[in-house]
């Protein structure tokens, strides 16, 4: 009997969540209401284009980073101006996983969707799988290197483009900018070989290094917490007594940086610098301590998110960023900081209450075609170029 | 306990067994029906989709057959937690295979491997006497390196002509020939038998001149050569072997086999059929909150809900009744 | 008699689980330094009754008082307190703890000063009731797991005399205790009754129940029978008052002779291996071969031994061809079966069914190629319990629920169906209804009769004397002394080679 009402209580429970979970994410009803609302406060943004409700799905969180926080905000805005919804669905980064995110949006019957594929063998069949179904569909953060993968995604009418950031480029520009500091010794703190991102970097990084005669003197990879910073620099430290600068290629723990910075002060070896890849958390900190004296990161990872799903919008409303409705790569510059003033500046725009890549002016004036027509590969570009949370 | 109350008990659990009316048994079932109606309900049919089902099916079967396979080791009281990186293990060696020696050495070669895993599993567990949680756990860790050292990075993909092998008759025959083999093999054979009865004393067995080591090991066999299939499917699927393959099929399978009312403690009372149930229940719970738009966090605290329901229901009370 | 005389009361008590009413009118008086054995079988309502008095459960009618004022206990945490502790047979105690937390377990609010527990002043108190009941060599600080399984009873037994009842009930304890354990026990009974508190005494071992208690109390079927005192003890009376009819004479054998063939079906020579040191004996066709001895002296060893489930360090074990026994797959190879004394731990799966526990050893047999159909193993199970008139629903039920005798007869079933030809059964009517015992012993005699050969190893002497062709008496791991069955053997005779 016990059982029984504890097995009847909890799935009432669950029921309650699931209602309450379904409220918060009706889909298309909810988004014309808001559209309604907006107009009428506004009062102007009038679209030459009547949008019908449409949907687009992403494989990412509504919040965590503070990245994805501003994409959220951002997206509002964005889908609010278009009758549109967006669907956070962060499932899982495998492979499968990618093709069950698109296999399920599909058949919820989303009209738009971004992929961030861990390989480029899957993207065939999500090509495959979405002109079947008539929605539109690009890939943010990756590139596809893949020749053969890439004319068969490219000859696609349903497929939009990509927008990505040049990880080996960013590598190569940091070890650049290292070299001509004069920097001879330095150590690397990364991911685990695998992570493609910081893979790449390394490449660029590994460039630079043979072109100012750079070496690597020690290496450690894969933390998950401050204290593993803290641990890796101290060894650094004591091991190498000449050492120009620790370098970080990229880490998924939170305040790494931080840890190194302050490992660096308690050792008495502020001659050691830190140079990263990646914005810190305290980065305006930083680099007043006088430690960190280069960073060359995103203005923030989910912003190239956004110009995917932009291009995706435009081809869903007819009006693609190509006339010929080509796909369009966009690429994502990285922003170095090299001084306190700029490095202060930015924490404090991207920190600030409600920032967002843009606000809902430039996006509906801009960013939508069918309110600027001269939009095109070329023009998207330079608007990206020019973005920055320094402006 | 006095004799008394253990005999009413057992008049009630006599009872209960006669009106059928066992609440565990039935739970499953009921959670399945109860997921398919409420979200069929909430997504106004598109839960039953050809297009849905199709990704219900892409999705679920690798759930199905993992949990076929882990049957045999939950039925003895016994878990594996390298399955997942024993399938991105194989999935690495059959994309090597596929690229240097032919496409078709591919299926062979992911076998080989899954089961290889599988039996230095089942050995350490039985020779060196070391937990099935510790064995593969270590296991896991292991291979999650051996993985990279593979793939020399994180990625490789396998040729593309590979992909079309990935057809609605291949899945459905494989799933099919599993789960009627499995079937079989669990309710009908003393191999089935046996693991069930180690769950419930494996002193017994072992004083019924039964080579219990020889049975314990075998399942970590089957259980690697199901997941060596489950890599294969996986490159024809997505066409390359990661270091993340894999990644999510031990939770899923757990998820699975606590929905199916399949009990902890193993024994005789685990059932075929909350294999299938409970696979089902997770692939359609998932399914219908994606399509209800459902944001992912909420999805896990509702996937944790039902997590807490099915273990407090199927803890078997009968297992735990036994001083040991 | 006088008010004042009598500790507890039970009037009239009724109690029902669904449709099977467990006591029906039964009520009870206890004297001050009163030893009250309850006897009955399974089923007989006795443990119901005592689980009542210590508040482990309530009655659905009935009445309860304690030195006259009533008694309404709200938990048996309450009982406690009023006076009444009762020990079971199944394990009480916490591994994980220490013998002194054990001890004071619920109650460490005593030792607790300042807001600190102070480990030390309970340790010391928990010695002090170890020696207060002569388990002296029992070590309050250590973890409970580290003892023996009989010393863990003692602890319970500590526990419930710490807090100094007026009332302890001993519920079929004494059954896992060896001669030590249960002398230590006695001692307690002894101490309370000379200072006027009383016991229930619940055991099914007849001789000793008559030996400890004062005054005995039948109850069958959840109904009072009669009471018997000390003068009117006799083991005939008592049988027939519990089982309800007559015991026949014929419960063990009948015949005086100890017939044997010459053919030897099975060996054991110069074992030694733990406490067994150089045994060696033959066992012939058609020979009930019984071993006698305290708990420990080596013959429940020697059954594993034999059955090839441990290696002796010394010696072999062999079958009549000659040929050595290493595993228990050897041993049934050669047609030979064990039923070890732990037969819920290790003979039988308890939460598998009937079905299951009976054709698990005959698998080969009835599988047809690799299947193995229901219908094959249906059969098999009726072939093979149908003799022994195993009381069950179906062959589907778990053997967890059957009684104890039923269970055993399951054990044999496997071992019949499976074509034993010897048979090593240790303790093959421990915790069994003398009803059943009547049947199980009918049946060893059955099988002797078909030309099969048992080894029985029992720590009842009344048993193997009953039973057995020969006797071989174990004491400290060596064989003292082997008698045959013309000799009119008789306990006392044997204890002296025993001790």
């Amino acid at each position: 009997m016990k059982k029984r009402s504890l097995g009847i209580l909890l799935s009432l429970i669950m029921v309650i969540s699931l209602l309450t979970g379904c409220q918060s994410n009706e889909r298309a009803t909810e988004a014309t209401e808001t559209v309604q609302k907006t107009e009428e406060e506004t009062g102007a943004v009038t679209s030459v284009l009547d949008m019908e409700a449409y949907t687009i799905a992403g494989p990412f969180p509504d919040t965590g980073l503070i990245g994805f926080d501003i994409l959220r905000r951002t997206l509002e805005l964005t889908m609010a101006a278009s009758n549109g919804t967006f669907v956070y669905n962060a499932a899982d980064l495998t492979a499968d996983g990618v093709l069950s995110f698109v296999e399920s949006e599909i058949a919820a019957g989303v009209e738009g969707l971004i992929v961030t594929p861990p390989t480029d063998s899957v993207l065939p069949t999500i090509c495959t799988l979405c002109e079947e179904a008539g929605v539109y569909w690009g890939i943010s953060l990756r590139s596809i290197a893949d020749e053969e993968i890439k004319a068969i995604v490219e000859a696609s009418p349903y497929y939009v483009g990509n927008c990505y950031e040049d990880e080996e480029e960013t590598g190569y520009k940091a070890g650049k900018w290292m070299g001509e500091q004069g920097y001879k010794k330095i150590a690397l703190i990364s991911q685990a070989k695998g992570d493609t991102t910081c893979d790449a970097r390394e490449v660029g990084l590994a460039r630079a290094c043979e072109e100012y005669g750079i070496e690597i003197v020690a290496e450690s990879r894969g933390f998950t917490q401050a204290s593993d910073a803290t641990s890796a620099t101290e060894s650094f430290l004591s091991a190498n007594q000449e050492l120009d600068a620790i370098f970080y290629a990229g880490t998924a723990a939170t305040r790494a940086h931080e840890a190194t910075v302050k490992a660096i002060q308690d050792a008495g070896r502020e001659e050691v610098k830190l140079v990263t890849i990646d914005f810190p958390e305290e980065m305006g900190r930083n680099f007043e301590s006088g430690i960190q004296v280069y960073a060359i990161g995103l203005p923030s990872i989910p912003y190239d998110c956004l110009i995917t799903i932009i291009k995706v919008i435009n081809a869903i409303a007819g009006t693609p960023i190509n006339d010929d409705g080509s796909p369009s790569s966009s690429t994502m510059s990285m922003l170095e900081i090299t001084s306190v003033e700029d490095a202060f500046a930015y924490n404090d725009a991207l920190y600030a209450e409600g920032y967002t890549f843009y606000d809902e002016e430039i996006i509906t004036q801009y960013l939508f075609k069918w309110n600027n027509p001269d939009l095109n590969q070329e023009s998207l570009q330079a608007i990206i170029d020019e973005f920055s949370p320094l402006n | 306990m006095p004799e008394q109350i253990v005999t009413a008990d057992r008049m009630q659990g006599i009872k209960d067994k006669r009106g059928k009316f066992d609440f565990r048994t039935i739970f499953p079932f009921l959670g399945l029906l109860f997921v398919l109606i409420l979200f069929g309900i909430m997504t106004k049919g598109s839960l039953f989709s050809k297009l849905n089902l199709k990704a219900v099916l892409n999705d679920g079967i690798y759930v199905m057959i993992g949990t076929v396979g882990f049957l045999f080791l939950f039925a003895q009281g016994a878990l594996d937690f390298s399955v997942g990186a024993n399938m991105a293990t194989s999935c690495a060696v059959a994309a090597i295979a596929a690229n240097s020696i032919g496409p078709g050495a591919a299926l062979p070669a992911a076998l080989l491997t899954g089961t290889a895993i599988g039996i230095i599993n089942g050995l350490v567990y039985t020779k060196l006497r070391i937990s099935a949680f510790i064995t593969t756990l270590s296991g896991m860790f292991i291979l999650q390196g051996l993985v990279l050292v593979i793939l020399d990075g994180s990625v490789l993909a396998a040729p593309i002509s590979m992909l079309k092998w990935f057809t609605n008759p291949l899945k459905l025959t494989i799933l099919m020939a599993v789960l009627i083999i499995g079937y079989i093999m669990f309710q009908y054979t003393p191999y089935g038998k046996i693991c069930k009865s180690i769950g419930s004393c494996p002193e017994a067995v072992r004083q019924t001149g039964i080579n219990l080591d020889f049975y314990r090991a075998i399942p970590f066999v089957t259980m690697g050569l199901l997941v060596g299939m489950l890599a294969f499917l996986s490159l024809i699927r997505t066409g390359s072997a990661t270091n993340n393959t894999g990644g999510t099929l031990m939770f899923n399978v757990l998820n699975a086999a606590l929905l199916g009312g399949l009990p902890m403690s193993g024994g005789p009372t685990t059932k075929f059929r909350g294999a299938i149930v409970g696979s089902l229940t997770i692939a359609f719970l998932v399914s219908g909150m994606t399509i209800m738009g459902i944001e992912t966090t909420d999805q896990q605290i509702v996937k944790g809900i039902v997590f807490l329901i099915a273990i407090g229901i199927s803890f078997d009370r009968k297992n735990m009744k036994i001083i040991k | 008699m006088d008010k004042e005389e009598i500790l507890l009361k039970v009037e009239h008590m009724s109690k029902r689980f669904g449709i099977t009413k467990a006591l029906d009118d039964v009520s009870l008086e206890l004297q001050k330094g009163q030893i009250l054995g309850l006897i009955g079988e399974n089923g007989s309502g006795k443990s119901t009754l005592t689980s009542i008095i210590a508040a482990i459960q309530s009655a659905d009618v009935g009445e309860m008082y304690l030195e006259g004022k009533p008694y309404k206990p709200a938990s048996s945490a309450d009982a406690n307190d009023q006076g009444i502790c009762m020990i079971l047979q199944e394990k009480g105690t916490f591994d994980m703890l220490t013998v002194a937390n054990n001890i004071f377990i619920g109650k460490e609010e005593l030792f607790i000063h300042y807001g600190f527990l102070n480990k030390k002043e309970m340790i010391a108190e928990a010695q002090k009731a170890l020696n207060k009941i002569q388990a002296i060599h029992i070590d309050a600080a250590a973890a409970l797991g580290s003892l023996n399984f009989e010393d863990r009873k003692l602890v319970e037994v500590a526990r419930a005399m710490q807090s100094q009842p007026k009332i302890l009930i001993v519920d079929e304890t004494t059954t896992a205790l060896s001669r030590n354990g249960r002398e230590v026990l006695y001692g307690i009974m002894e101490s309370m009754k000379n200072e006027g508190k009383s016991i229930i005494f619940i055991s099914h071992d007849l001789d000793e129940i008559m030996e400890v208690c004062d005054t005995l109390m039948v109850l069958r079927d959840g109904v009072y029978i009669d009471t018997i005192e000390e003068g009117d003890f006799s083991p005939a009376v008592i049988r027939k008052l519990m089982v309800g009819r007559e015991i026949s004479d014929n419960y063990y054998r009948t015949d005086t002779k100890s017939c044997k063939s010459k053919e030897v079906v099975f060996s054991m020579e110069h074992i030694s291996c733990k406490e067994v040191k150089d045994v060696s004996f033959e066992l012939h066709k058609g020979e009930i071969l019984g071993f006698g001895g305290l708990g420990d002296c080596g013959m429940h060893i020697l059954g594993n031994v034999a059955f090839g489930l441990t290696e002796p360090d010394i010696g072999k074990v062999k079958a009549g061809t000659g040929d050595v026994i290493t595993s228990p797959k050897a041993a049934m190879k050669h047609r030979i079966a064990y039923i070890s004394k732990n037969r819920d731990q290790e003979t039988l799966m308890l939460s598998s069914s009937i079905k299951d526990n009976i054709c698990i050893a005959s698998y080969p047999k009835i599988q047809k190629g690799p299947f193995i159909l229901c219908s094959d193993e249906t059969t098999f199970v009726e072939e093979w319990s149908k003799d022994l008139k195993i009381k069950m629903q179906n062959a589907n039920q778990y053997v967890m629920e059957l009684s104890g005798g039923n269970k055993q007869k399951v054990a044999l079933a496997k071992w019949l169906g499976y074509g034993a030809e010897i048979f090593i059964f240790d303790c093959p009517t421990r915790g069994i209804d003398i009803g059943v015992k009547s049947n199980i012993y009918q049946l060893m005699f059955q099988l002797k009769e078909e030309g099969k050969s048992i080894i029985m190893i029992s720590e009842e002497l009344t048993e193997i004397i009953g039973m057995s062709d020969r006797v071989i008496i174990l004491k400290e791991g060596k064989i003292s002394g082997e008698f045959n069955r013309e000799e009119q053997l008789s306990e006392t005779r044997l204890i002296d080679y025993m001790v």
